[in-house]
Parts: structure tokens; sequence; C-alpha cells
């Protein structure tokens, strides 16, 4: 089943033409990566998809619908910054996301930020930068959601951190849905994807089965987009 | 949804906005006790000054109701936060409406505790009781309860002119707000040259509306109408028109052209 | 593969996903490590393992990858599933075995092909192996750990 479908999706800003164009189908129970480097319209991509942007022209479904307050409530969607607001504490955040979001598993929430000892009644700010992140993903990890809108995820973030992302996506995401994570960051990604997505300025330049471009290209795909890629 | 929205912008405002409230009423109490220890003719120069800030803070608070407002707005949807807020599974003008609503409401309590703030130290004041008995509270009671009963449709409908007044003053703030957010070099700048315009529009709107109401004067009917109490509708359908016009830019500028850092 | 270190206490090193080499699909670095984790018994015969997603997160893999290898496994008779109760380590002597048989078969042709690449001799080859001695723990060995 297609989960989110692109057709012809073009935007630009002003004179400027982020996305050139873009054709994808990207279908449920897949973990799919979009690789490209930075300023190659990744997250305008996904902006696009969670309606935080409106196309220039062309068209974007989400499980046959457009963009809109239904499909927002069908995605989970991670930025690739701080968006919570600083003065609310966890135990505060945990509400919101539990009135606003009918998908959102309490008690899953509350049992991983127990594991990272994150006090329920202490404030965001008061957080290091490393928890606040963590913090964000657990939130949107919890939610059974149709998809799973990654942006950046392990950027900046150090190696422990990293491998507890990953681990917490894999455990927690829906498996009936689809998780789309954009990256620059190959390496650790890498094995959980079925499929990968390239973009370059603004265009798909390949959309495979992650297997089957390993074993085409004879390389690792972060070997493959390096060369792809190369300045 | 609405209403969640709502009751999430109540709680961001209260929590400014209710220690300040206790912090008035503490005044105005202090200011009571004042007016008992110092009552007569050896009146402290500590109660003109406990007047005096008390008549600054309630002042202050609507000041800080508006600043709180627009402050929201500005973070809350424009700012990182947006990025929650856009996300949910709600409509733009959910989003809009919950923080005018907000506003109003909470103009409304201020506007309750400031009159609080009034009579309490009133009520302390030593002479006060002994003048209301003297003046008889059954016919004063009456009185009072008279002339409001009389008033009643005049006082319902200033209420709601301030309350529109409120409203269409925020919502036009949001507007420049919103039009200062598509200059995206300038976000700040752009929003006070748009609020400027905006205000010049007001002013042509309203004249306008004088013209017409002038010109509306010289057909008989219209002008009876208008006599008989139509100028409060009036003024009801303009504010109402320019809160529709506001909310509307507001709502195209955020809805289609909403462009988060 | 890093794995040494999972070995040892597969608790307390959750999170700590599996590194993988280029070349090799993804599924046949897992069938390995699996096996070798039965063959030394850190998977004990007829022990339970975990459920396909948990051993995917914590290998940080896709789980459509782990469970290609888990099926893999048990079609060498590696594992055998329970229907409702989910997959269990064999407890079949022969086929552990057959198992360790065919790994040390895998590391002594290793062995021979990376000596031969120095220029040993076969009989210089099992000179060396003959003569080996565990090393002993030295004290910076003690400050690496």
């Amino acid at each position: 089943m297609i989960e989110i479908e692109c057709k012809d999706l073009v935007k630009k800003y002003g004179r400027k033409t982020c996305l050139n164009g873009i054709n994808l189908s990207l279908e449920n129970q897949r973990i799919i990566g979009l690789a490209g480097p930075n300023g190659s319209g990744k997250t305008t991509l996904i902006k696009l998809i969670e309606r935080l942007l409106t196309p220039t022209s062309g068209e974007i479904t989400i499980h046959g619908k457009r963009p809109g307050k239904e499909t927002k409530g069908l995605i989970s969607y991670l930025p690739d910054r701080d968006f919570l607001p600083d003065w609310m504490r966890a135990g505060e955040l945990l509400d919101f996301y539990q009135t606003f979001y009918d998908d959102f598993d309490r008690t899953k929430a509350e049992n991983l930020m127990r594991q990272l000892n994150i006090d329920f009644s202490g404030k965001l700010k008061h957080m290091s930068k490393g928890t606040r992140e963590k913090v964000q993903l657990v939130l949107c990890m919890s939610r059974k959601a149709e998809v799973y809108l990654l942006d950046e995820p392990l950027a900046g973030v150090d190696p422990a951190a990293r491998d507890y992302i990953i681990h917490t996506i894999l455990e927690n995401y829906n498996e009936d849905g689809l998780v789309f994570i954009s990256t620059h960051l190959i390496t650790d990604i890498e094995p959980i994807l079925d499929e990968v997505v390239f973009l370059k300025e603004g265009k798909i330049l390949l959309h495979r089965n992650a297997d089957d471009l390993r074993a085409e290209t004879g390389r690792s795909i972060d070997d493959y987009f390096r060369e792809v890629f190369a300045c | 949804m609405l209403s969640k929205l709502i009751g999430y912008e109540m709680k961001a405002f209260g929590r400014i906005l209710l220690p300040v409230y206790a912090a008035i009423l503490a005044v105005a109490f202090i200011l009571g006790i004042d007016f008992r220890i110092f009552s007569g003719s050896d009146q402290s120069a500590g109660s003109t000054v406990l007047t005096l800030i008390l008549g600054l803070m309630i002042a202050a608070v609507f000041i800080v109701v508006g600043l709180l407002s627009i402050g929201r707005f500005y973070t809350n949807l424009l700012g990182r936060e947006g990025y929650l807020m856009f996300s949910l599974p709600t409509s733009t003008g959910n989003l809009i409406w919950a923080k005018v609503i907000s506003t109003v409401l909470w103009s409304i309590f201020s506007t309750v505790v400031a009159l609080i703030a009034c009579v309490i130290p009133v009520c302390m004041y030593p002479g006060f009781w002994k003048g209301a008995q003297e003046a008889d509270f059954k016919v004063v009671g009456a009185e009072v309860s008279a002339s409001l009963l009389k008033y009643a449709g005049n006082i319902v409908v200033g209420v709601l002119i301030v309350i529109a007044a409120v409203a269409a003053t925020i919502v036009c703030i949001y507007a420049a707000i919103a039009i200062g957010h598509l200059w995206t070099e300038h976000r700040i700048l752009g929003s006070l040259l748009a609020f400027i315009g905006l205000e010049i529009l007001n002013s042509i709107f309203l004249g306008l509306a004088g013209t017409g109401a002038f010109a509306v004067g010289s057909y008989p009917d219209l002008n009876r109408a208008m006599i008989a109490g139509g100028t409060e509708a009036v003024i009801l359908v303009l504010f109402a028109a320019e809160i529709a016009l506001y909310g509307v830019i507001t709502w195209v500028i955020l809805d289609r052209k909403l462009n988060l850092e | 593969m890093r794995s040494d270190a999972c070995l040892a206490d597969q608790r307390r090193i959750h999170f700590m996903a599996w590194e993988f080499r280029n070349g090799i699909p993804i599924y046949l670095q897992i069938l390995d490590e699996m096996k070798v984790r039965i063959a030394s018994g850190a998977l004990p015969p007829g022990s339970k393992i975990p459920p396909v997603r948990e051993l995917a997160a914590n290998a940080g893999v896709n789980p459509n990858t782990m469970q290609r290898a888990l099926t893999a496994l048990e079609q060498e008779g590696l594992l055998y599933a329970r229907r409702t109760s989910g997959r269990y380590v064999t407890e079949d002597a022969e086929i552990m075995k057959e198992l360790r048989k065919k790994l040390s078969e895998k590391y002594v042709g290793e062995l021979f092909t990376q000596l031969t690449s120095l220029g040993l001799t076969r009989d210089e080859i099992i000179a060396e192996v003959s003569g080996w001695k565990t090393p002993e723990k030295t004290s910076q060995d003690d400050q690496k750990l």
C-alpha cells in the first residue's frame, strides 16, 4: 500500500528552485532512507509532506489524502531541531501529546523516559541538549503512526546516543507503517534501511532496495553515496 | 480540538498572569490594611504611594496581557514551537482562534481582578461600612438593581463592544506579524511596517464608515433605525468586519505561506 | 565484527549496534555472528532467543534482515520454532558438533590463508600452531580492560 506519493512536486523560493519535479512512491511496512548532501532539498521535501510548506506545483498524497489536518494525525514528525517549549516539564509534555494525539501511547513514553532517568517534573530548559533530543525522539516514537518522518535524527549526536536512537526507532515504530528518515550520515543508518532514495539538487537520483543497491554496486551504500556525491 | 487548544493557551497565559493577579490582590489587601491603620486625617504618605502602585499594577496587567498575546503568537506559532503546533492534527484557523479567544478571556479576567483590587481597599476603609449602613443598604440596593435592569441591554452591548474591540485589535496585530513573517530577512521590521500600514487602513475604514453613516443619515427610515440604538450595532459590525478581514489575512499567510526557520 | 563485548554481557551493552563490513550482505554477517554465539554457548542450547524485533533493535538492523537471518538459521537446524512461544536454540548435540566443526574449519582455513600469504610453508605453519602458547596477561592489558 502506498503511504506517500509525490507527483511532479516542485518547490521554489523566489527564483531559487529547491525541488525540481519529484516523483516518488513510498510503501508501508518499510524503513526508507532519504539521503543527500546538505542543501539537496531533504528537509524541504519532509516539510512539504508535513504541510509546513505548500508546493509551488505538483501533488503530494499521504494515505491517499492531501496534506492537511487529517494527514497530520497520521504522521509522527521529528524535526531536526529543538521544537518543544522549554518551559514545559516532561510530565506536561506527556499530557500535551496525550491530549492532542489519539495514537499516543503514554505508558510506553513514560517507560522510555524512566529508562533515561528523566524527572517528570523537570523542565526541558534544565535538561542537557542530548536529553532534550531524546525526549523529542521518545515522544515521536511513542505514537502508533502510519508514517514516521524523521529529519536528520542522528545529526550532531554522540555515538552512544546514536545507538540509542536507532535502537529506540527499531523497538517502537509501528511495523505496519512507514519510517522515512532523512540523513546525510549513512553509515549508522544503512543497516536498518529496506530502501534508499538519493536526492541530488532537488531531483530524485535513485530509489532502490538497499540490498539490491549493495549487490549491484558491490559496495556499501555509504561508499556509493560518497562516490555519487563527490565534490 | 479547538477547546483543547484553548485549554493549552489559557494555561500558558495563566502561568504568567496568575502570579501577577496574586501580586495585585496582595497590594490591594496591603492598601486596605494601610487604610485601617492610618485612617482619618493623619493619612500617611504610604497610602498615596500604595494607591499609585496599585493603579500602575492594574494598568500594567492589561499591558502584560497584550504583550503575552503578541509574544505567544510570535514564539508559539512562528518560532521553533511552530514545528510542534503546525504538526498538530488541527486546522490553522483553530490555532489562531485559540489565541484570540484566550486573549479575550484573560482580558475579561484581568478586568474582574482589577475591579476586585479596587473594591478590596474601599471595603476595608474604616468609614465605609458605617457610611454604608447610614445610607441604608436596602434603598441603595434597590436603586442599584433598578438601574442595572433598566440598562441591562446597554451593559451587555457595551461589554460586547469591548470584547470585539479587544479581539479586533489583537487580530490586527496578528495580521501585521503574519505579514512581517513574509519578509524573511527582516521579519520584525516587516511586522512593524505592516502594523503601521494596517492602522492606516483602519483609519481609512473608519473614515469611510463615518461618511457612510452620514450618507445613511439622509435616509429617514435608516436614520430612525440608527438612532433607535443601531449605532452600537454599526460599531459591532465594523469590529466584526475588522476581525474577519484581519483574521482572513492571518489565516491565508499562516496556512499557505508558512516558512518556519 | 565488534562482538566480543556483546558476548560478554548482553544485558549491559544493550544499545551497541553491531558493526558491519562492506561487500557482504548484512543478513549473512548476522548469520555468522549468530552461529558464533550459538557455538560458544553465549546463546545456550535450548534457550529462547529474543523476538525478531528486539534482536533487530539491539543489532541496529532492519527487522526484515534479521528475520531473513533467523529463517536461514532455522533451515540449517540451529534454531527451531515453537508455534506460539518463539524461537529456541537447538539442543541437538550432533548439529552443535557439526557447527563447531564447520566454524573451526573456517578459522583454520583463514589462518592458513593468512600465514601462506606471509610466505610460510605448511610445515612452518603447523610448527607455529603446535608451539603456540596463550600470551600471559601483562599489566598493560589489564589497564586496557
